[in-house]
């Protein structure tokens, strides 16, 4: 028998975003507000909350191109020692660091990365996800 | 001594704003329910300078207010 786990969203007009908890190794938790975001290959976060955590943002990490609205930019692939969203917990997520100008909204983005880990339906009508 | 208000307190206080949040609560959907407002601004940057404040303590970040009419977004 499968079991589904349903999760509420919260709703702006027709957009969709939920909390999520990013942890570093050895510090207590960081609750952000996450748009979901289909359009996204990668979950987005903030990087001043990702080095308050203690990922390294150097110029060693491996950064990604990525076309959004406003152009070509290229953010850093952080590796987050304990991300937990939607009753899932992922160690060694990787996410992009990168600000978002969308201030008054949310933090970040949660992208297609974690959706389809999660195996996560999107019920738009219902403003949930649906695991199963 | 710390001063906890609930969300609810918290959004008349500062209308508008970004908070950094130490909680002492969350709900089954990560919303706070009460803590201590360790800084708060119109934008997050500023909050995000405030991070030092979290140490040792577990922190949400929360914008209460209303987005303003006639905005959208687009990633």
């Amino acid at each position: 028998m499968t079991t589904k786990r349903f999760y509420a969203l919260q709703q702006y007009g027709n957009l969709l975003w939920l909390k999520a908890v990013v942890m570093g190794e050895s510090t207590d938790p960081r609750v952000v507000r996450l748009l979901v975001d289909t359009g996204s290959s990668y979950t987005v976060l903030p990087p001043n909350v990702l080095m308050e955590i203690g990922c390294d943002l150097s110029a060693l990490n491996r950064r990604v191109a990525v076309m959004a609205a406003g152009g070509m930019v290229q953010p850093p692939v952080v590796n987050v020692p304990s991300f937990n969203c939607l009753g899932e917990k992922v160690e060694n997520f990787s996410a992009l660091a990168l600000n978002l100008p969308f201030n008054p909204l949310v933090n970040g983005l949660l992208g297609m990365d974690f959706l389809e880990h999660c195996g996560a339906t999107i019920h738009i009508r219902e403003a949930r996800i649906i695991l199963e | 001594m710390a001063e906890i208000l609930t969300l609810e307190e918290m959004a008349k206080r500062y209308d508008s704003e970004w908070l950094l949040i130490a909680y002492t609560e969350l709900d089954d959907n990560l919303n706070v329910v009460r803590g201590e407002v360790l800084a708060h601004a119109p934008n997050q940057e500023e909050v995000y300078q405030a991070l030092p404040l979290a140490k040792g303590k577990a922190v949400a970040f929360e914008y209460v207010g209303k987005v303003p009419d006639g905005l959208a977004f687009m990633v």
